[in-house]
């Protein structure tokens, strides 16, 4: 009886570490697109399986094409799913060394679609608050929940429902309301046990009395960085043309003409310097001044006559005008010129 | 526009058996009786013999509901409901379905959770 009961404990406890070391293979449907089998949900392996898996019909066990990675272990495996495919058996394997584990596994319910998309809201006329969504299928087999709430409070969730629409009726005045919506696959098609993620939200302000999401923020700021830049580029316009009119006096203001240093001041100036010869240039030119006198009336008679008042102004024009014909001559200055110019 | 009207049909006739066979399962005195139940790991050919299996075994059933019982089996046998489970006639001519009693035998409750599927399979299928 003791030698019974002995190898009966160590039979209970050899068990008990089978069970410890062997994976368990979970499988779940994506959005009844493709299928995710993943052996990590214990514990990450520090073994590398190799997976093998068929749907019933197929009597050979095919081995996984798409492995899913985490740390250089191969954690899960990524199978193809056809439609109704989850009304059959997959069988499962996984394989190390010499061990082997097989599991079957009914995955009817086992179906996790993704979001619904493109949320919208709009008011009608009596009033109604109309929210609008498309599931990620297209298929009568999807029912969808609405949650919202009305200025942060509580959510309150809409019984689940085939269309992919909801309606609030008579929505209050000054408020803001925020929807998000999650799908699954429906009772009489054989219900998924999981729901979707909840939706992106969407947020109605009655206030501004438009469609405002938390994404791409309120459609006034898809206007500033436009206004923004027409009004840059308007102002560049101007400028432009400010420039162009005042070309000249900006010219010469930032461009001055600068004289030319590198030719020898020796040189005959004539040369370089525009000049007609008519200006009759002299290089020993000794400026004359050109006497000049005022006269101003002295009434002798008591009475003065604007009309017969004569001011003239007399010069030694002669003096003045004549040194340009005798271009080597020189005039010295006298001390009578001097004198009678100077005052 | 016809196949569309035909598949609206169709998916109207299987949600009705549906919610019939649920009504039923209400109904049944589930007490450990055991009853031949196809699986649905078969050929796509096989559904249709499949079907009529369930169709034979229904009666079976020990129902309080009697009207309900027999409401059921008048939709299995529906010209409806048995074009959306057949499959092309040629290749089912070569497949060779295996008979009623070669099924596994399980409780009432799993039967009908197996002819649930069934119907939900082709429904699936259709929409």
């Amino acid at each position: 009886m003791k030698m019974v009961g002995s190898w009966f404990f160590l039979l209970i406890s050899l068990q008990g570490y089978e069970a410890l070391s062997t994976p368990n293979v979970n499988c779940l449907i994506i959005n009844l697109d493709y299928v995710n089998c993943i052996w990590s949900e214990q514990r990450i392996p520090e073994v590398n399986f190799t997976f093998f898996s068929n749907r019933f019909i197929k009597g050979n066990m095919e081995e996984c094409t798409t492995y899913l990675q985490e740390k250089s272990y191969a954690v899960g495996c990524r199978l193809s799913y056809n439609k109704s495919d989850r009304f059959s058996t997959l069988t499962t394997k996984l394989v190390h060394q010499s061990n082997s584990y097989v599991q079957n596994h009914n995955l009817k319910s086992m179906v996790k679609l993704y979001p619904p998309v493109n949320l919208s809201v709009e008011m009608n006329k009596d009033p109604e608050l109309n929210l609008y969504w498309n599931n990620s299928r297209n298929t009568l087999c999807i029912e969808s929940e609405v949650r919202y709430r009305i200025n942060n409070n509580k959510w309150q969730t809409s019984t689940p429902s085939k269309e992919q629409k909801y309606a609030v009726a008579f929505p209050l005045k000054s408020s803001r309301y925020e929807f998000q919506v999650r799908a699954r696959v429906n009772s009489i098609c054989g219900e998924s046990k999981f729901w979707s993620e909840w939706s992106q939200p969407i947020q109605w302000d009655s206030m501004k009395g438009n469609n405002i999401t938390d994404i791409s923020g309120s459609s006034m700021s898809v206007w500033k960085p436009v206004l923004s830049l027409v009004g840059t580029m308007t102002l560049f316009i101007l400028s432009c043309m400010l420039v162009y009119r005042e070309r000249e006096r900006l010219r010469f203001i930032l461009i001055p003409i600068v004289p030319n240093p590198g030719k020898n001041l020796d040189d005959n100036v004539e040369a370089w310097l525009p000049i007609s010869k008519e200006m009759c240039f002299q290089p020993n030119f000794t400026e004359l001044a050109c006497p000049v006198r005022e006269y101003s009336l002295v009434p002798q008679t008591g009475s003065v006559s604007e009309s017969e008042s004569n001011l003239s102004i007399l010069t030694d024009q002669s003096d003045c005008l004549s040194f340009c014909s005798s271009s080597a001559s020189t005039f010295p200055v006298t001390s009578e010129n001097e004198q009678a110019g100077i005052e | 526009m016809d196949k569309y009207i035909d598949k609206v049909e169709k998916s109207m006739k299987l949600t009705e058996v549906i919610k019939e066979l649920r009504e039923l399962n209400k109904s049944v005195e589930h007490n450990g009786m055991m009853l031949n139940t196809p699986t649905l790991d078969i050929e796509e050919c096989c559904f249709l013999s499949a079907l009529e299996c369930f169709q034979t075994m229904v009666p079976q059933l020990k129902a309080r509901q009697k009207k309900i019982q027999q409401k059921v089996v008048r939709n299995l046998k529906s010209k409806l409901l048995r074009s959306v489970v057949s499959c092309n006639r040629e290749e089912g001519k070569n497949k060779a379905c295996q008979g009623c009693d070669s099924y596994p035998l399980k409780d009432s409750r799993e039967f009908v959770k197996q002819l649930e599927s069934l119907l939900q399979k082709a429904l699936n299928r259709l929409v």
